[in-house]
């Protein structure tokens, strides 16, 4: 932190009175091709400084009001989950991830849904400027989003995916412009996307000093039970289901990310992740794994690599292929099975069954030529709750 | 003594013609220039300047003692209720925080009671406010 007041520092700072406003009627914002007119057209008014009052009580600075408290603590937040993903690159420069801008208590519009209403309660990466945009707190009566560290551990993950997966591009071209993807491999990148963010997002909570461990961390900030179970990764009953599974190869991206399906199926790949970890007490190797398979100019090709190789045929980037680079990245045998098992059941992979035959690993060992070539030969389905669903 | 008596004949026409002009006809007003009017409403004798009695001391006393008390005899309390709306230094970074207030004010003029110069009575006094407003937000 390089200014205890402004909450400015090198990893993040805090920006106030900050305006985003989505809108299609806008020409400027339809006219904008580079990333630096995307955000200039997005955000004509950056905001400026904040102010946190401090009581210095015997040596320490305690924040003065509620505003002051809420910044200091999600200042803490981001340096938390700094940390976090300093531990899970391994040693890899994670000076990228720093200099961003932190929007708190932003006006962020969307006018594309018909309303002119600020949003509220809700804490966003927002890759079109590059920012986090921490909305003004309102209808939840929980911890707010943005000082819930789960949350920004959550966001964090948001922009580190972009970073690595799709090179920071503002707007990535296998979610938007000509070449975009559609219907499953669209579905299934917003998918990776929430599902690994909310993967780290646990991490950062096991982490960081507080509350510690908490695979189910939006209980400290949504009332709504069943909302809160449906995300939570330590729930082991998380599997696909048929009408699930129809929506993710059917939904247009509308309809799947208008009715939240890319958190449902993300909760099946954190909770499968999350529960690989935790049998095999290695979850820092699943999460060092992770982080590498985004992006690897190596022959163990990752999905910055996969997904630009495959931007005009977006139907070979399937759930086996991305089970296939993160197992690929994992060196431990045994833990590169139970993650394979834990996807191969949750999101019904293709192996093992009675349509197509395959193994749920190489044909025999060291032949690659099945989907999840690179899952362990002793890989299989029916080590979780989940069923294996009819086939197609 | 016989001259004498003509004499005073002959000269009781002239003096009889004489007292004639004096006595003319009073001009109109609009015929009587403002000199005359004057003239002839003079007092015969002019009134003896009025002469101010010298101040007793005891009518100094009294005089040169304050009536402030009695103009304004108030004691000086007043309870007042304000709201309104205050700006707030933003911390948030926003130009700034507009928050609706309210409150209430106490305020005596002490000296009223101490005091009687005029000067003094309405110099001091003590003046306690309490206004209240909340920037907290969202989690209520």
């Amino acid at each position: 932190v390089t200014s205890i007041t402004a909450l400015t520092g090198t990893l993040v700072t805090l920006v106030g009175g900050a305006v985003v406003t989505i809108d299609p009627n806008d020409p400027a914002q339809a006219m904008a091709v580079t990333d630096d007119q995307i955000e200039q057209t997005l955000q004509p008014n950056r905001g400026g400084a904040v102010h946190a009052n401090f009581i210095d009580k015997g040596g320490v600075l305690w924040p003065a009001d509620f505003h002051s408290w809420a910044m200091v603590t999600t200042f803490f937040n981001f340096e938390q989950t700094y940390l976090y993903y300093q531990k899970a690159y391994a040693g890899a420069p994670t000076d990228t991830l720093k200099g961003t801008r932190v929007l708190y208590w932003a006006d962020f519009k969307d006018l594309t849904t018909g309303t002119d209403a600020a949003i509220t309660d809700n804490a966003f990466w927002f890759q079109p400027i590059k920012a986090f945009v921490l909305v003004p707190f309102e209808k939840l009566q929980e911890i707010p989003f943005a000082l819930n560290i789960g949350v920004i551990g959550h966001e964090f993950g948001h922009k580190v995916f972009n970073q690595k997966v799709f090179a920071d591009v503002a707007v990535p071209p296998a979610l938007s412009g000509p070449n975009q993807w559609r219907l499953r491999p669209y579905n299934l990148l917003k998918s990776m996307d929430e599902g690994f963010a909310d993967f780290h997002g646990y991490g950062v909570t096991v982490n960081a000093p507080g509350p510690g461990p908490r695979p189910n961390f939006l209980a400290a900030s949504i009332a709504d039970k069943p909302a809160v179970a449906a995300r939570d990764m330590s729930d082991d009953t998380h599997c696909m289901t048929e009408e699930l599974r129809s929506a993710f190869e059917n939904f247009d991206q509308n309809q799947f990310q208008g009715g939240g399906l890319q958190y449902k199926v993300g909760t099946l790949i954190s909770t499968a992740l999350y529960q690989a970890g935790n049998k095999t007490g290695k979850i820092e190797i699943i999460q060092n794994a992770l982080i590498a398979a985004y992006d690897d100019e190596s022959q163990t090709a990752g999905f910055k690599q996969t997904i630009n190789l495959r931007l005009t045929e977006p139907t070979k980037f399937t759930p086996e292929k991305m089970t296939d680079i993160i197992a690929q990245h994992i060196g431990d045998p045994d833990l590169r099975r139970q993650v394979c098992n834990q996807l191969i059941d949750r999101l019904q992979l293709m192996c093992d069954d009675s349509v197509n035959g395959l193994p749920c690993g190489p044909t025999f060992v060291g032949q690659l030529n099945t989907p999840l070539e690179h899952c362990p030969a002793a890989s299989a389905r029916g080590t979780t709750p989940c069923k294996a669903l009819p086939p197609r | 003594m016989k001259s004498f008596i003509v004499a005073m004949l002959l000269l009781a026409p002239q003096a009889h013609a004489q007292k004639k002009t004096d006595e003319g006809a009073i001009p109109y007003p609009e015929e009587e220039d403002q000199d005359d009017r004057n003239r002839r409403e003079l007092p015969k004798k002019s009134e003896e300047s009025p002469r101010i009695r010298e101040e007793t001391q005891v009518e100094e006393m009294e005089r040169e003692q304050s009536m402030a008390h009695l103009d304004d005899p108030s004691i000086g309390l007043s309870l007042e209720m304000h709201v309104g709306v205050m700006l707030l230094d933003s911390t948030r970074g926003a130009p700034v925080d507009v928050q609706a207030m309210g409150g209430i004010r106490f305020t005596w003029e002490w000296s009223r009671t101490l005091f009687s110069d005029e000067f003094l009575r309405e110099f001091f006094l003590v003046d306690v406010t309490w206004s209240r407003t909340q920037n907290t937000y969202g989690t209520s």
